[in-house]
């Protein structure tokens, strides 16, 4: 036990030295794109807008702002991962029903979807649409993934469980879940992040009231460019904290199934 | 039980007509070149594949031994015989018999690949199912492993008979656990002879049967 324990010590010191080290990387980026730009105004310089962020996680309406866009990222993502689990799960069931969804699986990943969104807007509205635009492009990823990890469960363990008359309960319980969890846990992570990313742009263009995007319009509105940097970090180390955790999760699934 | 069976694989036929008859209580090896089917004849008598032909009096629960033991490894053995229906105090009575007790709590990756085989005897014989089937159980096993399972497996049959399909290439294999043995070529039955003697019959035993047993196989 021990041993794991320094194992699992030593791998989230390697992983905060390697955020670390792309940290000064990306500082380093922000510095060259700075100089280039020469002029505040356009590109301030990073120090200015990472005290800025300081500045915002003690307001009350960033905070406002923010559990908004979040509750609209996660009722997308709550969305997409029922239907695009109870989708695969057909489709693993029903060779058929695979081969008849699967080009419009295709058609959905293809979507332009903040083209899209410009429809919906008209459709739902600027508080509803963005979730929509994140659902459209999270439900056929998250039903690949599903599939994909389905597809991946040991066959000759399914063949076992069949021969053993295994009841189906079980099946998913021991056999299932156990294979696919770690896998769906780490998409899943990906999907949430990238969920966010979604939403914020899209409140961007819908100009959505009350959410990141929409404080970020309005900063880029008024030429508060350390504040639209300052939101776009913490936009960015949310989604990064997102990614984190989850894969955190799914490692400790991994090891517990393995 | 009775079997006449046909199998293509698209234009590959694997069995026509092949009739089989095996008494109830019955060990019976098919011995067979790879490839020549005996996979399919088992899988066929547990009910993955679809066949063409008619079954008769084949139950419907099986008990199967693999080549791989098919061990669920987020779980521990008893848990991967509970996964399969067993109660805690059959557990502890077939894991005693087959020489496991001690690994009851480990998972399968923590075993060997004599122990991880043990347990899948064991859950063959956990199950209440009137048919065994064997297919090449004991083929990635060394010789000196096999001998000892061999000895284990027969000695849960003498205690609840059942009858037994067992699919191998072994020649020594057949000649120490069957009761009788087919030979598979061509998708025929080339050779069906009784085997005499208490099971498991001692490793390099009864040449003259395993003479005969090699020309029904190169012939």
């Amino acid at each position: 036990m021990e041993k794991k324990g320094k194992k699992i010590l030593i791998g989230i010191g390697k992983g905060c030295l390697q955020i670390v080290a792309s940290f000064f990387v990306l500082a380093a980026a922000w510095w060259i794109a700075y100089l280039s730009a020469g002029n505040d105004l356009l590109v301030p310089p990073l120090s200015v807008c990472l005290k800025r962020a300081v500045l915002l996680i003690g307001e009350a309406w960033f905070w406002a702002g923010f559990g908004a866009t979040f509750l609209r990222v996660l009722i997308a993502f709550a969305l997409a991962f029922v239907f695009g689990v109870v989708f695969a799960v057909v489709s693993y069931l029903l060779p058929w029903f695979r081969r008849f969804f699967s080009p419009i699986a295709s058609i959905l990943r293809s979507l332009p979807v903040l083209a899209v969104l410009l429809i919906l807007l008209v459709a739902m509205g600027t508080e509803n649409a963005p979730v929509a635009v994140a659902f459209l492009s999270l439900f056929p990823m998250l039903y690949t993934s599903t599939l994909t990890a389905l597809l991946g469960v040991d066959s000759q363990l399914t063949e076992m469980s069949k021969v053993y008359n295994v009841p189906i309960w079980k099946r998913v319980a021991f056999l299932y879940l156990p294979q696919i969890s770690p896998y769906l846990i780490r998409e899943g992570g990906a999907a949430l992040s990238f969920s966010l990313k979604l939403v914020v742009s899209a409140e961007v263009i819908a100009n959505t009231y009350e959410s990141l995007g929409g404080l970020m319009q309005e900063a880029r509105v008024s030429y508060e460019m350390p504040n639209l940097f300052a939101l776009v970090i913490l936009t960015f180390l949310a989604a990064l904290l997102l990614e984190g955790i989850t894969a955190l999760i799914a490692a400790a699934v991994e090891r517990r199934v393995k | 039980m009775k079997l006449q069976i046909s199998k293509s694989y698209g234009e590959k036929k694997v069995f026509e007509n092949l009739e089989l008859e095996i008494k109830e209580g019955e060990i019976v090896c098919v011995l067979g070149e790879s490839g020549g089917g005996k996979t399919t004849l088992l899988n066929i008598l547990a009910g993955l594949i679809d066949y063409a032909g008619e079954r008769v009096d084949v139950p419907e629960n099986v008990g199967y031994i693999f080549q791989e033991p098919r061990l669920l490894s987020n779980l521990t053995v008893a848990g991967n015989l509970r996964y399969v229906g067993g109660r805690d105090e059959d557990i502890d009575e077939i894991l005693q018999k087959t020489e496991i007790l001690g690994l009851k709590n480990k998972r399968p990756t923590r075993l060997s690949g004599g122990e991880r085989q043990r347990v899948s005897i064991a859950r063959a014989f956990l199950s209440d199912a009137p048919l065994l089937l064997l297919d090449e159980p004991f083929s990635s096993l060394d010789t000196a492993l096999k001998i000892r399972l061999l000895e284990v497996f027969a000695k849960l049959w003498r205690e609840k008979p059942k009858t037994a399909v067992m699919v191998t290439h072994d020649i020594e294999e057949a000649c120490a656990l069957a009761q009788r043995i087919v030979v598979l070529k061509g998708g025929r039955i080339v050779l069906d002879i009784p085997v005499e003697g208490e099971i498991p019959r001692a490793y390099g035993s009864n040449q003259e049967l395993k003479e005969k047993l090699l020309q029904a196989l190169l012939a």
